[in-house]
C-alpha cells in the first residue's frame, strides 16, 4: 500500500539504472545480479594472494574516488524535472551521475555501518579474551561486557515493544520494566556520564588559565588581552554595564563591547582561520590524491 | 602515573600556589550554585549580527514547507547545544513549521533530540498548546553513518537520500516517511524551507561544502566551534549563526523583544517576538545557565590574574 502511494505521488522518481519499481521483475533481476557479483568477488578475494588483493583494493579505492571526482567535474543537469529524458549522450551521462549519487551515498552508509560492526566485534573479542585469561583488570572487562549486553538487550526489547504497542509507549505511565530499564541505562546513566566526561574539561581549562596564561612576552600579553576581551564579551551582564558607560564617553568612536569583540573577530580571528582552513584544504587535497591513487604506504602499496 | 601528580597547581615559579583540590572545589561551587536559583536575572543586550540574522531567518522562512534539522549533539555539550535546540524547536513549533530530524555525527543524537521534543511537548500541554506530533508535525529519519555521502545525496535528492526510511504514524504503524504530512511532496532541497544544523562537531563543513548553495543554511554550533564557523557566515554561505551559550541567551532575548526594522542584514522588516516577557518560557535554558557562565568566566579571569601576580612576586623575590 505504501509502495502504491509512492507510485501515485507526483514526486516519485522514475525508474533508473539505480532503482526499480517496487516488486518488479527488473528490480529482482538487479538484486540477484548484484548478489551473484558480490558472491563471486568474495570467493575470488578469499583465495587471492596478497599481490592480487593489493591491486583489487587499489582498484576499488580508485573507482570509488573516481566516481565523485567525475561527478564534481562533469556538468550538472540544470533544472531537471522528474521524469525528464536526456536529449543527448552528454546529458544522459549527467543524468546517470545525478541518479547514482544517492545510491553511492547509501553504499557508503552501509560500508560505514559495517565499520561500526567491526568495531563492536573487535571490542567484544578483546574483552572476552581478557576475561577468559583473567588478565590485568579483567573485572573492568566483565563490567563492559555486562553493560554491553544489557544495553543491546534492553534497547532492542524496548524498540520491539514500541513497534508493537505504538505511540502508547510515548507516555511513561504505560511503561513496563523493559522500558524503564532502557531509559535508566540510556537516559539516566549513559547520557549523564557523557555530560560528566565532557565537563571534566572545565577543570583542565581552569587549571591551565591559572598556570599557563602568563605575561611573559609582548606576544603573550597581546594574546592574553585579546582572550580576556573575548571572555568578557561572553558576559551579557558585564557587556550591558560596559555599553552603558561607553555610550556616555565624549568620543566619536564606539567602544561598545560587541564592537570590540567583533573587531577582534573580523580583523584577526576570521582572516587567520581562513588562512588555516585554506592550508588545510590544500593539505586535504594532497592527502586525498595520495589515498585515491594508493600512494600511501598504508594503502594498496 | 596518577600518584606522581603534584597536589598543587604549579605556577612554574617558586612561591605560594593554590592547591588543585581547592581550585576544583571553587569551580564546582561557583558554577553549580547559580543553577539552584531560578530567579537570577542578568540583563542582556544582543549585539551579534549573526544571532539577529538567525532569529530573523527563522521567523521569516516559509511555513508551508518543512525544514531539515540535522541534530549533531549529545549530552556532552548539553550546556550549550540543548538550549540552542530548545530555542530552535520553540520557534519552529510557534510557527507551525514541520521538520525532519536526522544525524550524521552520532547515533545517540536523534534519541537525545527526541527527548527534548518530548519535554517541550509536556511544557506545551501545561500552557494549553497542542503537542507537536510525531509523524504529523515531525519525523525522525535517524542516523547516517557516512556524513559526506549522505550530504551529497541530500544535495541531489532529498527523496532518494531518505528513501526507504520509516517512522511511526499515530496508529502505531511504521510507514514510509514520504507518506507523512511532513515530507509529502518533497523531492529536492528546493522543496524545503531551510537546512538547520545544530552541531557540536565539524559537520557544518560537510553540509556547507555540499548543499549550502541549494537552500537556506542556518547553524547552531558550540562556542568552541564558533571561530571556525564565522568565515562561512561572513561569506554568506551560512545565513544565520548562533555560536555557544551567549548566542542562545541572545536568541532567547530576541524571542521576547523581536527585532526592529533594519536590525538584521538579511531581513529588512521588523521581526516580532514570540513570547511575552511574563511567560516563564521566555527565560529559557540559556538564561538559566547565564549566571553560571558569568561566575565561571570571572573565576577564570581571576585565576589568570592570581597566576600572573604570583609569577611577578616570584620574579621579584628571585631578583632580590
Amino acid at each position: 500500500m505504501n509502495g502504491l502511494n509512492r507510485i501515485l505521488a507526483d514526486t516519485v522518481p522514475p525508474p533508473t539504472f539505480w532503482n526499480g519499481v517496487y516488486g518488479s521483475g527488473g528490480l529482482w533481476l538487479k538484486i540477484i545480479l548484484a548478489f551473484l557479483i558480490v558472491s563471486v568477488a568474495l570467493v575470488f578475494l578469499k583465495d587471492a594472494g596478497p599481490r592480487v588483493r593489493k591491486y583489487v583494493v587499489g582498484g576499488a579505492t580508485f573507482l570509488a574516488g573516481a566516481f565523485y571526482v567525475f561527478f564534481y567535474f562533469y556538468p550538472t543537469p540544470l533544472n531537471r524535472q522528474p521524469g525528464e529524458m536526456p536529449q543527448n549522450a552528454g546529458e544522459a551521462v549527467s543524468f546517470w551521475l545525478d541518479d547514482a549519487v544517492p545510491t553511492v551515498g547509501q553504499i557508503a552508509n552501509i560500508v560505514a555501518a559495517f565499520l561500526l560492526g567491526l568495531g563492536v566485534y573487535s571490542v567484544f573479542t578483546v574483552h572476552v579474551k581478557r576475561v577468559a585469561k583473567q588478565s590485568a583488570d579483567w573485572g573492568f572487562s566483565v563490567v563492559l561486557l555486562l553493560s554491553f549486553f544489557l544495553m543491546v538487550g534492553l534497547g532492542y526489547a524496548d524498540w520491539g515493544m514500541k513497534r508493537i504497542a505504538g505511540p502508547k509507549l510515548d507516555d511513561p505511565s504505560n511503561w513496563g520494566i523493559v522500558n524503564y530499564g532502557r531509559s535508566f541505562l540510556f537516559d539516566g546513566l549513559l547520557q549523564n556520564m557523557d555530560a560528566a566526561m565532557f565537563s571534566i574539561i572545565s577543570f583542565y581549562i581552569l587549571s591551565a588559565a591559572y598556570r599557563a596564561f602568563r605575561i611573559r612576552s609582548i606576544e603573550a600579553t597581546i594574546l592574553l588581552g585579546s582572550a580576556v576581551i573575548m571572555m568578557i564579551g561572553l558576559l551579557s551582564g558585564f557587556e550591558y554595564g560596559w555599553n552603558h558607560v561607553a555610550h556616555q564617553l565624549p568620543t566619536t568612536g564606539t567602544y561598545a563591547m560587541g564592537e570590540l569583540t567583533k573587531w577582534l573577530q573580523d580583523c584577526f580571528q576570521t582572516p587567520s582561520l581562513r588562512a588555516i582552513q585554506w592550508g588545510l584544504g590544500i593539505g586535504t587535497l594532497a592527502m586525498g590524491l595520495r589515498l585515491w591513487l594508493s600512494l600511501e604506504k598504508q594503502g594498496a602499496n | 602515573m596518577a600518584d606522581a601528580e603534584p597536589q598543587v597547581v604549579s605556577t612554574g615559579r617558586k612561591g605560594p600556589a593554590i592547591p588543585r583540590p581547592l581550585l576544583y572545589l571553587l569551580l564546582i561551587l561557583a558554577t553549580a550554585t547559580p543553577l539552584f536559583f531560578d530567579n537570577i536575572s542578568i540583563p542582556d543586550q544582543p549585539a551579534d549580527p549573526a544571532v539577529f540574522d538567525m532569529y530573523a531567518m527563522l521567523m521569516t522562512i516559509p511555513t508551508d514547507r518543512p525544514v531539515l534539522v540535522s541534530s549533531e549533539w549529545t549530552n556532552g555539550t548539553r550546556a550549550e547545544s540543548r538550549g540552542a535546540f530548545e530555542a530552535l524547536m520553540r520557534i519552529l513549533m510557534h510557527r507551525n513549521i514541520k521538520f525532519v530530524l536526522f544525524s550524521i555525527a552520532d547515533a545517540q543524537a536523534p534519541p537525545v533530540a527526541v527527548e527534548v521534543i518530548r519535554d517541550l511537548n509536556e511544557e506545551r500541554k501545561k500552557h494549553g498548546e497542542r503537542p507537536y506530533e510525531r509523524w504529523n508535525d515531525w519525523v525522525d529519519v535517524g542516523y547516517y553513518a557516512n556524513g559526506e555521502g549522505t550530504a551529497e545525496a541530500l544535495a541531489v535528492s532529498v527523496q532518494k537520500a531518505f528513501s526507504g526510511k520509516q517512522d511511526m504514524n499515530p496508529q502505531g504503524e511504521s510507514e514510509d516517511v514520504f507518506d507523512s504530512p511532513v515530507l509529502k511532496g518533497v523531492s529536492t532541497l528546493k522543496d524545503v524551507s531551510a537546512f538547520i544544523n545544530v552541531t557540536a562537531s565539524a559537520t557544518d563543513i560537510v553540509y556547507i561544502q555540499r548543499l549550502a548553495s541549494k537552500t537556506t543554511f542556518l547553524e547552531f554550533c558550540t562556542g568552541v566551534m564558533g571561530p571556525e564557523a564565522i568565515p562561512y557566515y561572513s561569506s554568506g554561505q551560512t545565513k544565520g549563526l548562533a555560536k555557544g551559550l551567549r548566542s542562545v541567551i541572545d536568541l532567547e532575548t530576541l524571542m521576547v523583544t523581536g527585532i526592529p526594522a533594519g536590525g538584521s542584514s538579511r531581513v529588512p522588516a521588523a521581526v516580532p517576538g514570540i513570547l511575552p516577557a511574563s511567560d516563564p518560557r521566555s527565560k529559557g535554558r540559556g538564561n538559566h545557565y547565564n549566571a553560571s557562565l558569568h561566575v565561571a568566566i570571572v573565576l577564570m579571569i581571576l585565576m589568570i590574574v592570581i597566576g600572573n601576580v604570583e609569577m611577578y612576586r616570584a620574579k621579584r623575590g628571585a631578583a632580590s
